[in-house]
């Protein structure tokens, strides 16, 4: 069994970090398709490939995650580790990303909020994921609390959407 | 826990959690404009869901009634969540109940009016309704769960 808990974390840990650089070579390559545009068959084609490696990061990312819960019920880790406030808020981050590629597939919100979203979302989920073991050694751990982390992460958006539009449109007025 | 008890909460967890996201592809599916490529899609896909959904069923259910019930239950009655039983455990096996039956309407809903989909947005419609809510219920089951599982103190 503990053989089977290292290799879910490791393949937790990579595929988090092929998520984020999907999630970040997808917006790159959609800036750079957008340039002239139009999106011809190889952009297409570089887009396509980067969300499937994103949605499969994804998927693998959800199940190791539920591996290395069921890994801290056995050794009864309790509150200290399941209603840890990391731990709470990449769950939101997660089901937040969910919800936006949802409305964005659906087309009910715009690309450049969309990206927004997905980009905060994996960098967020990554870097709290890095932390939930570690919170309560922390020493500001009592100082930070699930809603101060949603505030930061819903500001990120707030941010990085205003960004991702600024560049879309300058490149379409280009 | 017994290596049968691992393996069931394991297969009770990554089973739903399948089913969960053969219905989320179910969703995104049937929100594109649908060919026969598609269709088959949508039934091969549901009816995957719909045995994740079983195999949860029944590997819980075991679970629940021959280790959760005798062993775990009291533990969380005890301790300071006495809540996540009374409240999420209750809910969560009730409405657990529910949802075979709403994957199962929905693989012979894809099945009989598939290929009628375009033709009957109406139908479409309520599929992409009942496939959100099998999304929405199995996610909120799943973190039901999770919070379970933290209530269980040493």
């Amino acid at each position: 069994m503990e053989l089977f808990f290292f290799i879910n974390k490791g393949l937790h840990i990579l595929t988090a970090i092929s998520g984020v650089g999907a999630a970040t070579l997808a917006e790159i390559f959609y800036l750079k398709a957008i340039r002239d545009g139009i999106v011809d068959e190889s952009e297409s084609k570089e887009l396509k490939i980067t969300y499937k490696v994103m949605r499969l990061s994804l998927i693998i990312l959800i199940f190791t995650g539920l591996g290395m819960m069921l890994g801290w019920r056995w050794e009864l880790k309790g509150p200290e580790y399941f209603y840890n406030p990391v731990l709470l808020a990449k769950f939101s981050a997660i089901l937040i990303l969910l919800l936006g590629v949802s409305l964005m597939h659906a087309r009910k919100i715009p690309i450049w909020l969309g990206g927004a979203i997905s980009l905060v979302s994996w960098y967020g989920a990554a870097g709290l994921g890095k932390l939930t073991e570690e919170f309560f050694e922390l020493p500001f751990s009592n100082k930070i609390s699930y809603l101060i982390i949603m505030l930061g992460y819903f500001v990120a958006i707030v941010i990085t959407a205003f960004v991702l539009k600024f560049i879309h449109e300058k490149i379409q007025k280009v | 826990m017994s290596l049968l008890f691992k393996f069931l909460l394991i297969s009770h967890v990554f089973s739903g959690m399948l089913g969960i996201i053969l219905f989320s592809a179910v969703l995104f599916v049937l929100i594109k404009k649908l060919d026969s490529k598609r269709i088959k899609f949508l039934r091969l896909t549901s009816l995957w869901g719909l045995i994740g959904f079983l195999l949860s069923w029944i590997t819980g259910g075991y679970y629940y009634v021959y280790y959760y019930g005798a062993l775990v239950k009291p533990i969380i009655k005890a301790g300071p969540y006495p809540w996540a039983h009374s409240i999420l455990m209750e809910v969560k096996e009730h409405v657990f109940l529910f949802l075979p039956f709403a994957a199962l309407i929905m693989v012979l809903v894809v099945y009989l009016f598939g290929e009628d989909f375009e033709n009957q947005p109406k139908i479409k419609n309520a599929g992409i309704w009942l496939a959100t809510t099998i999304v929405f219920i199995g996610t909120a089951i799943t973190l039901m769960g999770m919070a379970i599982s933290g209530a269980v103190v040493k």
